[in-house]
C-alpha cells in the first residue's frame, strides 16, 4: 500500500527519529513504511494519521488491485 | 519493571553456573557439566550487565523497549519462525531421502518422525489460532 508519510514528514520537517519515538517504533519501522515494505497495522496507521492531523485515507493510499 | 525481576534470575544462573563448575572441579558430577556451568556463567553475565545497564541507562532502556515492542520487528519475528519451521521440514526431507536411499532405517525414522510432529504441532497451533482469531 502507498502512502505519503515521507512527504508528509518532510513538509512538516519532522525527522525519521523525532517521528518514530512519537509512534513508539524504530526508526527502521519508519523507513520501512516510507519505502512501501512494511504496511502498518491498523493501530499504527491511525495513530500516524492522528499524530499528522490527518484521515488515514490522506495518509495511506489504497488501491483496489491490493486487496 | 521486567527487568528487575529479571536480575535475580541471572543472578540465580550465575550462581548454578558456578556450582556446576565447583562440583565437576571436586569430582561430584561429570566433567560433561562444567561446559554448561561455563555457558551459565557466560549468558547470565551478560544478561546481568545488560539488565544493570538498562536500570542506569534511560535512554538505553528506552530503545530495547521500542525495540522489542516494535510491531515490525514481531511482524519480522514471526515470519523468521515460520520461515525457520519451513526450512526444517523441507532439510528433514530431504535427509530423509537420502537416509531412505541409504537404506540407513532408524536414522530416517527419526527424521520423519521429527518432520511427523512439526506437521503436528503445525496443525495444533491453527486450530488454537482459529479459536482466538
Amino acid at each position: 500500500m502507498k502512502n505519503r508519510i515521507e512527504e508528509i514528514r518532510r513538509t512538516r520537517g519532522i525527522r525519521q527519529e523525532e517521528f518514530a519515538k512519537a509512534m513508539g517504533v524504530s526508526r527502521q519501522t519508519i523507513s520501512s513504511l516510507e519505502t512501501g515494505r512494511y504496511n502498518p497495522s491498523i493501530f499504527l496507521a491511525y495513530k500516524i494519521a492522528r499524530y499528522f492531523s490527518m484521515t488515514i485515507e490522506e495518509v495511506f493510499l489504497f488501491e483496489e488491485s491490493e486487496a | 519493571m521486567y527487568y528487575e525481576k529479571r536480575i535475580w534470575v541471572y543472578v540465580l544462573e550465575l550462581l548454578l553456573g558456578v556450582g556446576l563448575i565447583v562440583a565437576v572441579k571436586l569430582t561430584a558430577i561429570d566433567s560433561i557439566w562444567g561446559g554448561m556451568g561455563g555457558g551459565l556463567i557466560a549468558v547470565g553475565a551478560l544478561r546481568l550487565v545488560q539488565c544493570l545497564r538498562l536500570r542506569k541507562d534511560g535512554a538505553y532502556r528506552e530503545q530495547v523497549e521500542t525495540e522489542a515492542n516494535d510491531e515490525r520487528n514481531a511482524f519480522l519475528r514471526a515470519r523468521a519462525w515460520a520461515w525457520a519451521g519451513y526450512a526444517f521440514l523441507l532439510i528433514c526431507a530431504a535427509v530423509t531421502v537420502v537416509l531412505m536411499a541409504m537404506g540407513k532405517a532408524p536414522y530416517f525414522s527419526i527424521t520423519s518422525g521429527a518432520m511427523a510432529l512439526l506437521v503436528i504441532l503445525y496443525w495444533l497451533s491453527y486450530l488454537i489460532l482459529q479459536r482466538k482469531y
